[in-house]
């Protein structure tokens, strides 16, 4: 109808499916996301350290390249060998880190915008349930996480397997799937955490500056208790060393140097996950009520 | 909607208690609506919006059952939300986009795919009269163009029912006569029922053929304004002072005249056809009354709505 025509009209064409309609919400949430510059400057600079992790992979397997330039390629080749560590400290750390900052970034600015002006009813008057609302949002910020964090781990994991050959990929594939599972669970738990912090706080550079500052707070907690009462419990507050505790057991490091258990950390971060999600869906609401 | 949905009640209340915690809100409502455009009226805390937030799938029923168009709320809430349009109180955007793209997101939201939602999320910003303001960012907009951005996402996927709850709330005169323009015009559509709640009765006989009266979670009265409006006789409304009040009514009442004391100085007089008004001041005179003032009324809404808060 031409703009021209200001009457009121009823609207008579096609619906789009139950399942597209649960996509709208993750669609405007990657364009908003995207629309900012420094959210695209962080997302291009999460991959650097990639590039540089590639790179190193290409000389731990093409070191006589360097005796043109006569580097002693054996020495090279022992400082670059590829093992659990560097799938730690190249592949897994960055990761995490990625993560935290496109969630940092991510969880405000995707939800802090809705609760901030009550947008809520406007969202659940529609044909939207409460776990669609938290699907789409979530969604709209693994996908940029994973992007970040997942797509590099299996492309540096991928071009190791090409080096390396069929020996390699027999003896490590299970590296593979640790890399997917490690990186999987604390994007999840990253992105529930940054979500229900922006819907609480809705005020998004509060919401930042809590994600930061909590978990530095509880680790700081986590360490005074332990130097006050003489244990090592207080690492259940680390972020860190629940996942170096569980990155060491998923890569089977030799040089376990963790003091958490591997199952303390996996319940804690599935602890940290579920109290974020459930935190998150308690606030998606049309209105409060006082009882 | 379906052809079977067309032929529903639009709202059909089946003993509809709400409770929140040990507080009853809405007490066993029993209704069946049908109107063009329904005003739902009551004094605050009367649980209007609580009916609307029941109707919108926010709050579960403690007993009974409400459906909109046949679809029960809490069973087959979906369906029904599919059919609503929903225009909140309070402020409610989104933060930080422009007013086209915050409409056309309620409209893919409501299911239009992303084409037809940008061509009607323009359309309704040019019907509501922001065509020029579409591309600002709605939280620089003033508070009756942000009532109008939440009425265009409430009509933006053409709804069959639209619950306002205060459309005019806040609005200057201006803005308060194009707002309930606007809301006749969708009426008159004949494409959407409406449902305004409202605390401004002017508002709601302007704007609705039926009316339902809230008073402390019950019905207090539902009917329809136009049969309302037909059956009531005129009356006068005569102002009195001194003597005796009541020994005036029955005098009155002796000439065949019905008579209704209201307030505190006036007497409801109606007149048999055959009898003159003269013979009220002769009355008075006998009785050493005063008539100060004598009108010629019918029951307006306010009327209705006062028998329904002293009933």
């Amino acid at each position: 109808m031409a703009v021209y025509a200001r009457t009121y009209r009823s609207y008579a064409g096609p619906f789009v499916s139950e399942r597209a309609r649960l996509f709208v919400l993750t669609r405007y949430g990657l364009a908003d996301l995207f629309r900012s510059k420094a959210f695209l400057a962080l997302f291009v600079l999460c991959f650097v350290p990639t590039v540089v992790a590639m790179v190193r992979i290409y000389l731990a397997h093409n070191a006589e390249f360097l005796d043109m330039f006569n580097v002693p390629s054996q020495a090279v080749e022992q400082l670059l060998a590829i093992s659990g560590s560097f799938f730690r400290g190249w592949v897994l750390v960055p990761a995490a880190v990625a993560a935290f900052w496109i969630a940092l970034f991510g969880g405000a600015s995707l939800v802090s915008p809705d609760f901030r002006n009550n947008a809520m009813p406007l969202y659940l008057a529609r044909p939207l349930s409460r776990s669609e609302y938290l699907a789409g949002k979530l969604l709209a910020l693994l996908i940029p996480m994973c992007a970040v964090t997942l797509a590099p781990a299996l492309l540096l994991f991928g071009l190791q397997c090409l080096f390396a050959g069929a020996a390699w990929i027999g003896d490590y594939a299970w590296v593979g799937a640790s890399l997917v599972v490690a990186i999987l669970a604390w994007n999840l738990v990253i992105a529930l955490f940054s979500l229900a912090l922006a819907a609480w706080v809705k005020w998004r550079p509060v919401a930042r500056l809590l994600m930061i500052a909590l978990p530095l707070l509880a680790s700081a907690f986590g360490h005074a208790a332990n130097g006050i009462f003489g244990t090592t419990w207080g690492l259940v507050l680390s972020f860190w060393s629940i996942l170096g505790a569980i990155w060491e057991s998923l890569l089977r490091l030799p040089e376990n140097t963790a003091t958490l258990s591997a199952g303390t950390a996996w319940v804690m971060l599935t602890l940290v996950g579920l109290a974020s999600l459930g935190l998150f869906y308690r606030r998606i609401k049309a209105y409060e009520v006082e009882r | 909607m379906q052809p079977e949905e067309a032929k529903k009640p639009v709202i059909e209340l089946d003993g509809l208690t709400v409770q929140f915690g040990s507080r009853t809100i809405l007490s066993d409502l029993k209704a069946s609506v049908s109107g063009r455009a329904i005003g739902l009226l009551g004094p605050n805390g009367a649980g209007k919006t609580t009916l609307l937030h029941t109707l919108l799938g926010f709050h579960e029923p403690k007993r009974g059952a409400a459906r909109i168009f046949g679809h029960d709320v809490t069973t087959e809430g979906r369906e029904a939300r599919r059919l609503l349009g929903y225009m909140p109180e309070r402020d409610a955007f989104i933060a930080g986009i422009s007013g086209v793209r915050f409409v056309r997101l309620m409209a893919e939201m409501s299911g239009l795919p992303s084409e037809e939602a940008l061509e009607r999320a323009h359309e309704a910003f040019f019907y509501v009269g922001l065509g020029e303001a579409r591309y600002r960012n709605v939280e620089t907009y003033s508070y009756g163009m942000k009532q109008l951005a939440k009425f265009a996402q409430a009509i933006v996927h053409g709804p069959r029912l639209l619950l306002l709850d205060e459309p005019t709330n806040g609005l200057d005169p201006p803005a308060r006569a194009r707002m309930l323009r606007l809301i006749r015009q969708v009426r008159d559509s004949g494409s959407a029922h409406v449902i305004i709640s409202s605390h401004l009765l002017k508002d709601v006989e302007d704007c609705c053929d039926e009316v339902l009266v809230l008073k402390e979670g019950r019905i207090a009265t539902y009917c329809n304004l136009e049969a309302e409006r037909r059956t009531n006789r005129k009356f006068l409304l005569v102002e009195t002072r001194g003597a005796d009040r009541a020994a005036f009514a029955q005098a009155v009442e002796k000439l065949g005249a019905e008579c209704a004391l209201a307030g505190e100085r006036r007497i409801k007089v109606v007149l048999p056809a055959e009898v003159e008004v003269q013979s009220l001041f002769e009355i008075a005179a006998e009785q050493e009354i005063q008539i100060r003032r004598l009108d010629y009324k019918r029951d307006s809404l306010q009327e209705i709505f006062l028998r329904a808060m002293e009933a």
